[in-house]
């Protein structure tokens, strides 16, 4: 079995808000499908709170198969995927609770407006937001197009109104999928700004990019893709 | 009661979403005035309007199950295939306590735009006097049916498309084939209801048509989220 473990790390806050101190996702020998059949295994790893996994090397497309599989879309080859020891995989009603995705699409729809979007991921959770929707719009600069449908939008701001989905969920662990794509270069500090208040509050994060996320807070483990394909 | 809300808010935004799309709303309005109008312009003289569109039941039959294919196909681009596109089914999986509430969720959105304009028209036509009364709760059950048959194939199937990240096109092809065999073995029910088919006959087999689509659906909710095969070391 492979396996990568943390590179770098910083201190990480006292403060916990988001999740308990014995949080903690764990992959056990997980294996998948990429993009055009290549095929990847072997991949453990441990998450404990205040923790971010960035997952890079490969296809873009090889980490959207990685990301997909983290949350369910995909059935595994072989592995499983835990939450405080229960199985993520297995569990939908957990997965609700405890896990938000940002695919690489935006899930927005071209005629609602950004306030209505949140309003309706709000509702579908059927729970407390963490951040009211105006804050979440303010955080990212979409204040002055809360009533614009979504249609008229750059293609930056309709990535910024996905990501303020992030910010009103209570959820434990963010799953990103190439959370900087469609964004301006001033645009990525905000992701950055993102995950590591969500780590500096105790949450986890997965985080699939072919860059460096640039965090104040949290602790990296890097998982290097290309090094779980199996060759040959 | 928080599955029921979680469902009513899905049910609510799509229909928002369908109102907003003006060019397919005034496509769904000349649909359902044309299912309505086309057997009385095959009956050519509309003085004789009753007694010629009672003559042409068969043709009125077949033409609510076009009307039902070409409003289910309507219906997919407006509630499947744009969540189907843009990642937003994912989100709605991923967001749920459970993938069967939103496959419910999806279907009923599906069936109120493609199913239950049709019922309205049956219903009307019936009021008109256009098609006799037996028949018309006859047809209203076969199509109240069909169309919901269709509306959990095109759910099932587009959340199997997805699990699969399989391309729309063969999916909604898929979809539109079997909606097709829905549609035909509903008419020919229909059809045999004239011909010397009791009705005890005729529901008994319009029953079966719903319980053929229940592997499809049992797939759809089983495989995405929830009851993944893990297949362990």
């Amino acid at each position: 079995m492979q396996t990568q473990r943390a590179q770098m790390s910083w201190n990480i806050p006292q403060e916990r808000h988001v999740a308990a101190a014995d949080s903690v996702l764990q992959l056990e020998a997980l294996a998948f499908d990429g993009e055009g059949g290549r095929q990847f295994q072997g991949i453990s790893l441990r998450l404990n709170s205040g923790a971010v996994a960035w997952v890079f090397g490969g296809r873009p497309g090889d980490r959207s198969h990685f990301i997909r599989t983290v949350c369910g879309l995909h059935a595994p080859r072989a592995g499983e995927l835990l939450w405080k020891g229960v199985s993520l995989l297995h569990s939908p009603r957990l997965m609700a609770a405890e896990l938000v995705y940002l695919d690489r699409r935006n899930a927005v729809k071209q005629t609602l407006t950004p306030r209505e979007h949140l309003l309706f991921h709000l509702r579908l959770r059927d729970c407390c937001p963490r951040l009211d929707i105006d804050s979440a719009l303010q955080e990212l600069c979409l204040q002055e197009f809360a009533d614009v449908e979504c249609g008229q939008l750059s293609a930056s701001a309709r990535r910024r109104v996905a990501i303020a989905r992030l910010l009103i969920t209570r959820s434990t662990i963010l799953v990103l999928d190439d959370p900087m794509l469609d964004l301006d270069a001033h645009e990525e500090v905000l992701v950055d700004r993102i995950v590591s208040r969500h780590l500096a509050e105790g949450g986890i994060a997965i985080y699939a990019s072919g860059h460096r996320p640039q965090l104040t807070a949290g602790q990296i483990v890097a998982i290097n893709l290309a090094s779980f394909e199996v060759r040959g | 009661m928080r599955a029921l809300r979680v469902a009513m808010v899905v049910i609510a935004r799509d229909l928002l979403l369908a109102l907003r799309f003006r060019f397919a709303l005034v496509f769904a309005t000349l649909l359902f005035v044309g299912a309505l109008l086309l057997p009385t312009i095959a009956a050519a003289e509309a003085e004789q309007f009753v007694v010629s569109l009672s003559q042409h039941l068969d043709l009125f039959v077949e033409m609510i199950w076009v009307g039902a294919i070409a409003a289910a196909i309507w219906a997919q681009a407006i509630v499947l295939h744009r969540d189907s596109r843009d990642g937003g089914f994912e989100q709605l999986l991923l967001a749920a306590h459970s993938p069967l509430l939103i496959l419910a969720a999806k279907a009923a959105s599906h069936w109120l735009l493609s199913g239950l304009p049709l019922l309205a028209v049956i219903s009307a036509s019936a009021m008109l006097g256009s098609i006799p009364p037996q028949f018309s709760a006859f047809l209203f059950s076969s199509v109240m049916i069909g169309t919901m048959t269709m509306s959990l194939i095109a759910v099932a199937m587009v959340v199997l498309g997805v699990r699969q990240c399989s391309a729309w096109t063969s999916t909604s092809l898929f979809v539109l084939l079997l909606q097709l065999l829905v549609a035909i073995v509903a008419a020919a029910i229909c059809h045999g209801l004239k011909t010397g088919l009791s009705v005890s006959e005729s529901m008994l087999l319009l029953a079966g048509i719903p319980t053929l689509t229940w592997p499809l659906i049992h797939a759809a909710i089983a495989r995405p989220l929830g009851s993944l095969q893990v297949q362990r070391r």
